[in-house]
């Protein structure tokens, strides 16, 4: 199917590995020029060329802490100045912060907060501009299904998931009149960085735990048995943010295997 | 985007027009063979013939009443035999029936909840042994966002619907072990031919009301302002169902233009 990708421009946020460039790579195939954004420029830079290499398109680097609302605008109008505008933000930055309430401190929740909530609403409020003069306008926000169904000792992640899940149902309803879609997906566990650096901590102690020892502990409790890739959580956001689900607006679809509670 | 449907079956209910039928046209462009079942066969041969010369691909028309399980049976087993087993079940059939509680029948509810529910049923009951033999097996409900909040004066659309949610979500815990993920699509305002036919009833009492009009009447409340084409819905569906939404099951996409007050 072509997802009418081709000649658009997107920006990514979290981009440097997992989810965020598992979308960037499949956007930057289907023919659209890509912003690669989150802290640190020399991984960027090597992911932008992978990516680049691997697509021939044009992928760029965007350094930014997604927190410093700054560095947010200079990234994003960088962007558009580069990429001659902006028809599509995926907010993807932001790793698990999994507490008890009574582990859980402030200064975590505010961490979490700061990346999570408030990174997706600078990113949005200085790329709206740009999505409000493109004809295909499209935001998709990384949340996890503990947003909209809680786990105990999953805070303060759940609670920012549920705050970046209500973001998405107001900013569909408000920017709709622009022809702006906007759309969460809620991921399950994946094959992520952040776990992977699990597996390395656990196989410190125990050498003789295998890394597919540690994926194979993920199928339990999941339908379809496994741990997801990230490229099918990637694939997910670039066909919500794609043309090709040109009515879809204000859904929150998981991307989980089966495992959440609720739909 | 290759969906990765090439080769593989897919049998649609309530295919003979609208999102059933631009379903089942997706599906074919994406070189997946497929049977579309309605009551009519004379419709059915119509859209098959449409389809199949347009894609290339094995299109056959199977008629039956969905809310019939002895021709549920029949048109299922001709269906997996005749094409070689089955991928992929749209439980597509079901219209419409808006009443406020003090005017609904205890006949309305009985044949709404046959046709939706029980049809659905039926069909799973009776495809779920081929689905369990395919390695990359889809159901996707098509239900509405009505479903999940319900308006007054829906009945008894909204509670069949939410039947029908609700089914998605166990079917997705029962099913998963066999690699078979369930989803569901809540339809909001689409150029279905049940809304066509509100034109026509309208359009004859006044002449001057013209179909565009009736089209436009939908935009307010809308919050994409418009109201949706079926290919709109039929491509969200075909791409639920395909091996590129591999890790996507249990969840229900709002195809609604951001119209519902949930996600």
């Amino acid at each position: 199917m072509d997802l009418g990708l081709s000649g658009k421009v997107a920006i990514v946020t979290g981009a440097s590995d997992g989810i965020g460039k598992a979308a960037a790579y499949r956007m930057a195939a289907e023919g659209a020029s890509v912003a690669l954004v989150s802290r640190t420029r020399s991984d960027l830079e090597a992911v932008a060329a992978e990516i680049s290499g691997g697509t021939g398109s044009t992928v760029i680097a965007a350094p930014a802490d997604v927190s410093n609302e700054d560095a947010v605008k200079n990234a994003v109008e960088s962007t558009a100045e580069k990429l001659g505008g902006i028809d599509i933000l995926v907010n993807n930055a932001g790793t698990s912060s999994a507490s008890t309430f009574e582990e859980m401190t402030n200064e975590q929740l505010d961490i979490d907060f700061s990346l999570k909530v408030k990174g997706a609403i600078y990113m949005t409020r200085y790329a709206l501009p740009y999505l409000k003069n493109s004809d295909s306008g499209a935001i998709c926000n990384t949340t996890t299904p503990g947003g909209k169904a809680a786990a105990g000792g999953s805070q303060p992640t759940s609670l920012s998931r549920a705050a970046g899940i209500s973001l998405t149902k107001a900013w569909s309803k408000e920017f709709g009149e622009y022809g702006i879609r906007v759309n969460t997906v809620c991921v399950g566990v994946l094959k992520s960085r952040q776990h992977r650096i699990r597996w390395e901590a656990a196989n410190a102690k125990d050498p003789s735990y295998s890394l597919e020892d540690h994926w194979a502990t993920f199928g339990p409790g999941v339908p379809l048995g496994r741990i997801g890739e990230a490229q099918e959580a990637g694939d997910v956001i670039a066909f919500i943010c794609s043309p090709a689900a040109s009515y879809v607006s204000g859904a929150a679809v998981n991307v989980d295997g089966g495992a959440a509670p609720v739909y | 985007m290759d969906l990765g449907l090439s080769g593989k079956v897919a049998l649609v209910t309530g295919a003979s027009d609208g999102i059933g039928k631009a379903a089942a046209l997706r599906f074919a462009m994406e070189a997946a063979s497929v049977a579309i079942l309605a009551r009519t066969m004379s419709d059915l041969e119509a859209v098959a013939a449409e389809i199949s010369s347009a894609t290339g691909s094995t299109v056959i028309p199977v008629s039956a009443d969905v809310s019939d399980e002895e021709a549920v049976k029949s048109a299922v087993d001709t269906v997996g035999e005749k094409l070689g087993g089955i991928d992929i079940l749209v439980n597509n059939a079901g219209q419409g029936n808006a009443n406020r509680f003090e005017d609904m029948t205890n006949e309305l509810v009985d044949s709404d909840f046959s046709v939706k529910v029980k049809g659905a049923i039926f069909m799973t009951r009776y495809t779920l042994p081929y689905l369990k033999r395919s390695d990359c097996g889809a159901i996707c409900n098509i239900t509405t966002a009505a479903g999940k909040a319900a308006p007054g004066g829906a009945q008894p659309t909204s509670l069949s619907r939410a039947a029908g949610i609700s089914l998605t979500k166990a079917w997705s815990k029962e099913f998963g072990k066999h690699g078979i993920r369930v989803n569901t699509v809540c339809i909001g305002s689409i150029k279905s031919r049940q809304n066509r036919r509100h034109w026509e009833v309208a359009h004859a009492k006044d002449p001057s009301y013209t179909l565009e009009d009736h089209w436009a009447s939908y935009g307010p409340g809308i919050p994409l302002g418009r109201v949706g084409e079926s290919e709109e819905a039929g491509d969200v569906i075909a791409f639920l169902c395909s091996p590129a939404a591999s890790y996507v099951s249990g969840t229900a996409v709002n195809i609604d233009g951001g119209a519902a007050p949930v996600y």
